[in-house]
């Protein structure tokens, strides 16, 4: 086949010696920006952008536009494993799409001291999901990026109801509850700037003179991050609470095994899950592919798909390795198909790869259709560094679980406030905003009390990262049907994806009031 | 908020040493430290003497933030000032938090920002408590042009058939973000020539809008694209869209768009409307501090590497500076006013 | 129940802001339905969610417990939170970096009590790791003290 020739002549690119070097840079530098909160892929890629122009301009002998591209695609993939490694040790999220494993990567870390496994399952998931993403990339790009262009309002929301459906009754011991911290999220990620119509929306004390609010109400216009908050919510709510627990000194005893046999333990989990590794996959690589969206939604959805397979799904949330690698595995595949538009169309799928479409840009560089037939060892060059990257990113990782497990071992004193300094600096750097840092420190209080009082903080989450998306794409949806709602019905995608979202939603109801019936029919029958 | 902007902090807070913020600090101090004192003062300063935060307004990968890095990369490698350019990110609010941000910073130099049209659209719109020409002007850097696209099988083949068509019924469109300049464009389409109300489907980024045309995505069927958004879908064999007519007085004369006929000639008259690529700096800058700036940017536009940024991307080269750039913000100013006036945008 | 009685306000000042919801002008376009319809309802689910778990609280008996299980724990999480407070409003001031060795120093004293030197280290290597890293490596500023630029931080 031609593609395999194609490819092997990206390799042959690839492997130059200033490739590698570029390529190891890169990945490296990219698992550093994904440990630090805040400091995202899209704006590691951003700093390096000038850089990256003088290696583009070829000041660096025998490196070239390939190289470039090889040293800020190598930023995402390290930004994609390493997001993980504090969501996991320190309930912060590394990056917007490692929010997701703040459910149940830090339970299995903390609460069950296996700070090890829980790496070595995320990056083993992390490296199916991007493996099967590339091969697809490789085979696929063109035909699925113009399918993926008829996807349009209807067809997304249709997604992000299946993604509420799969995670309604998330960590609900009160359903109530739940609803209202779902709503919560809903409702933060409505104030601010409303994109449809241009105004703005729960801003407090609208239209006051008194200036210090004004400021603080032009910031709230940008919206509520709900990165600061769930550094909040998480990281600091989480400190406050166990230091309550268990007062000053509560270090546990963190499983003293590292290394291999964490390795062995990991790949015994992902062959007992590989049907939901495979499929999480697939279905990240075609979400990924939708222009726009990136890692994180899928991220989400990949957490629901995950939870909505399990049969123990009362496990979720305590620390279960399918809630580690379903949404690892879907963000990883999401993240290297967001460059397959940016190729193929020269529409970013997600927000870092705008920033590396900025860099084709600025080198002179045209994306698009064209990239393919005049510049193929671009391109190619850049397919065969995925594969590169990843197993490099992979490696690396691996080595450093014995290293980053024993950061747990910390004292207290120490551990601590270093949390905190890594929680604020990294909701500042975020947007170079004080107003995110003091998001950080309201919803850690805020955090911690819904804690304490039972609420369920992952629908909150979930809600607040997905809700902006998705009454946009209800409203532009209404829009375009002109308030019909037949609308949303008007694709065969979108009619099966919303029949997939009301079986889902329907199905454990249906369960739950049967169960109930059952065991009332047993009550009556024991009291006869 | 607590973003302090200097002086009155540091006169109330001079002398407040390490510890006492423990206890809560709040004696009154006399004079700021003598150390600052021996740099030169906000005022008699003529060169930057820290590192100068370039603010964008947009995400990054977006228009703005692509052509604000272009150009820091230039005044880096040509080493056009003492001082690093730093690019930073300041977006939400269409734009709003970036502008009070640079607003906030009066009189120090060391503050630029890359603005477009939402420099006006979104100040009006949003009552934002300043104008757009309260900033001190720098140049504008360059003019992006817009086109009326169309999807390659779409039967309108000249702008007097989308007119037509316009007339007939609601056509849907799509456009980057609410009351901006994209649904600028239409609204005045729409008031010129007398069509029935555009139904117009707002999206995040212009890259979007031009693949929601691509796939008829909700039923969108016309855009205004820059030309360099509507490249990737125009060119190779794999055409997807068409540009029906430019928006300017002249057809383009190079490039791949060269003799696309313009849309006044075709029945739109409507040729002086451009997305603007400006600097502006934060308000208040002395005149030597303007010059400062003004120079680095007409060197920035001298560069090869700009010319040829403008050609890929098939920019107008537009340089204006002084009293012509002033005039050009308060015209638009006043095109942006009026048409959030006609169709009722201000709240 | 006083954290549902909370929700329920909040929503109702979220509804009342979005009251627009019901004004017959909606939105610029035929069939949006308006900026202020989804902040509406959503706060409307939340109210009444909240209204739920407080009617069960009140109806549903209750295991008779102080929030806190003891005063040895209010003062552990406000050894947290306090300083906490201090170090992000010090930034304003302080910058990151004093704030930040301040902070750092202070938890190694006060919570571990350890040797000077060991509290000197965790002060000053934490900022200088963060400098190193943020500003050199990544070229991105944090706020700096009253004192920059008289001295470098």
């Amino acid at each position: 086949m031609e593609v395999f020739g194609l490819l092997a002549g990206g390799f042959a690119t690839a492997l130059q010696p200033i490739n590698i070097a570029f390529l190891f840079v890169g990945v490296t530098l990219g698992l550093v920006i994904g440990v630090l909160p805040g400091l995202g892929g899209t704006s590691g890629v951003a700093i390096l952008l000038p850089i990256s122009v003088v290696i583009a301009r070829g000041d660096i002998a025998g490196a070239d536009t390939t190289t470039a591209v090889i040293l800020l695609a190598g930023i995402y993939w390290g930004a994609l494993f390493g997001g993980v490694i504090t969501s996991i040790l320190f309930n912060i999220p590394g990056e917007p799409w490692s929010v997701v494993l703040l459910f149940d990567g830090f339970p299995l870390a903390k609460r069950k001291g296996k700070p090890g496994l829980a790496l070595t399952s995320s990056f083993l998931a992390s490296f199916v999901g991007a493996f099967i993403a590339t091969v697809l990339f490789t085979l696929f790009a063109k035909e699925i990026a113009d399918r993926a262009l008829a996807f349009g309002p209807p067809e997304l929301f249709a997604v992000f109801v299946l993604s509420f459906a799969t995670l309604v009754g998330l960590g609900a011991e009160s359903p109530l509850k739940a609803l209202a911290m779902l709503a919560m999220g809903l409702l933060l990620a409505a104030i601010g700037f409303d994109t449809i119509t241009g105004s703005q929306r729960l801003i407090p004390f609208a239209g006051s003179e008194f200036e210090p609010l004004r400021n603080i109400q032009i910031n709230l216009l940008a919206g509520v991050g709900f990165v600061p908050v769930t550094i909040g919510l998480f990281g600091i709510g989480e400190i406050l609470a166990s230091a309550e627990e268990q007062g000053i000194g509560y270090m546990e005893k963190i499983s003293a095994k590292l290394g291999f046999k964490d390795l062995l333990e990991a790949l015994g989990a992902l062959r007992k899950r590989w049907f939901l590794v495979v499929s999480n996959s697939l279905i990240g690589f075609l979400f990924g592919v939708l222009p726009g969206h990136g890692a994180t939604a899928a991220s989400f959805l990949g957490y629901g798909l995950a939870r909505q397979y399990a049969k123990n799904k009362e496990d979720f949330g305590k620390g279960e390795i399918s809630g580690i690698m379903g949404p690892q595995a879907t963000a990883d595949a999401a993240g290297v198909a967001s460059l397959v538009p940016m190729v193929t169309l020269g529409v970013p799928g997600s927000p870092t790869s705008a920033v590396i479409m900025a860099g084709l840009f600025v080198w002179g560089l045209q994306p698009g259709p064209l990239l393919f037939t005049e510049h193929s060892t671009f391109v190619w060059g850049l397919i065969a560094s995925i594969y590169l990257g990843h197993f490099l990113t992979f490696i690396l990782c691996l080595l450093a679980v014995p290293l980053l497990a024993s950061i747990m071992r910390v004292p207290y004193a120490i551990i601590t406030p270093f949390i905190v300094v890594i929680s604020i600096i990294g909701s500042y750097s975020l947007n170079n905003s004080m107003l995110d840092v003091a998001f950080t420190v309201i919803f850690g209080l805020v955090g911690y009390w819904l804690r304490k009082m039972k609420y369920p903080l992952a629908p909150l989450v979930v809600a607040l990262v997905l809700g902006d998306s998705t009454e946009r794409e209800l409203r532009k949806t209404l829009i375009a049907g002109a308030g019909n709602p037949a609308f949303f019905f008007s694709s065969t995608l979108s009619t099966v994806v919303m029949i997939l979202a009301a079986i889902v939603l329907i199905l454990p109801l249906v369960g739950a009031v049967r169960g109930r019936l059952r065991r009332a029919g047993v009550a009556a029958d024991d009291t006869d | 908020m607590w973003r302090v902007t200097g002086k009155r902090f540091v006169t109330i807070l001079g002398s407040v040493m390490l510890v006492a913020t423990a206890c809560g600090g709040g004696a009154a101090a006399p004079s700021p430290s003598a150390s600052v004192a021996a740099s030169p003062t906000a005022e008699t300063m003529t060169q930057p003497t820290k590192p100068i935060e370039f603010v964008i307004s947009t995400a990054p990968g977006g228009g703005s933030d692509i052509y604000a890095r272009a150009m820091a990369g230039i005044i880096e490698k040509n080493k056009l000032s003492p001082q690093p350019v730093q690019p930073v990110n300041k977006e939400g609010g269409s734009g709003a938090v970036a502008f009070t941000y640079v607003y906030e910073k009066k009189a120090d130099m060391h503050y630029i920002m890359i603005t477009l049209n939402s420099f006006f659209t979104t100040i009006i719109t949003q009552k934002l408590p300043y104008k757009a020409t309260d900033f001190t002007p720098i140049a504008n850097m360059a003019l992006d042009p817009f086109f009326l696209w169309v999807n390659d099988d779409s039967p309108w083949k000249n702008a007097g058939d989308f007119v037509t068509a316009a007339k007939a019924g609601s056509i849907s469109v799509a456009g980057t973000g609410s009351k901006q300049e994209d649904e600028a464009l239409f609204r005045r389409i729409e008031d010129t020539m007398k069509t029935k109300a555009f139904t117009y489907i707002p999206q995040t980024s212009g890259a979007t809008v031009a693949a929601a045309l691509a796939g008829h995505q909700g039923g969108v069927n016309a855009t205004v694209n820059n030309p360099s958004e509507g490249l990737p879908f125009y060119q190779g064999t794999n055409k997807k869209l068409r540009p029906l007519c430019a928006f300017t007085p002249e057809s383009p004369k190079t490039g791949v768009y060269t003799g696309l006929a313009t849309c006044a000639s075709q029945g739109i008259p409507i040729d002086d409307y451009y997305i603007m690529r400006a600097i502006v700096a934060a308000p208040g800058l002395t005149p030597a501090q303007q010059a400062f700036w003004v120079d680095v940017f007409k060197k920035v536009y001298d560069s090869a590497e700009w010319k040829k940024f403008m050609d890929d991307n098939a920019l107008n080269p537009d340089f204006r500076t002084g009293i012509d750039f002033r005039q050009f913000l308060t015209r638009y100013q006043q095109v942006h006013q009026d048409i959030a006036t006609k169709f009722n945008w201000v709240q | 129940m006083g954290t549902a009685a909370a929700i329920a306000l909040i929503a109702a000042v979220a509804m009342f802001d979005s009251r627009a919801a019901w004004s017959p002008v909606r939105g610029t376009a035929p069939g949006d339905v308006g900026a202020s319809w989804y902040p509406f309802w959503t706060a409307a689910v939340m109210g009444l969610a909240a209204v739920g778990v407080a009617y069960r609280a009140l109806v549903l008996p209750q295991p008779k417990a102080g929030v806190f299980a003891s005063r040895a724990s209010v003062v552990a999480v406000l050894n947290l939170v306090l300083p906490m407070f201090l170090y992000a409003l010090s930034f304003q001031w302080l910058g990151f970096y004093l704030a930040t060795g301040l902070y750092m120093g202070f938890f190694a004293a006060y919570l571990g009590r350890y040797r000077f030197y060991w509290i000197i280290a965790s002060a000053v290597i934490t900022p200088l790791a963060i400098f190193l890293l943020f500003e050199v490596g990544f070229r991105l500023l944090l706020p700096k003290s009253i004192f920059y630029p008289g001295i470098p931080f």
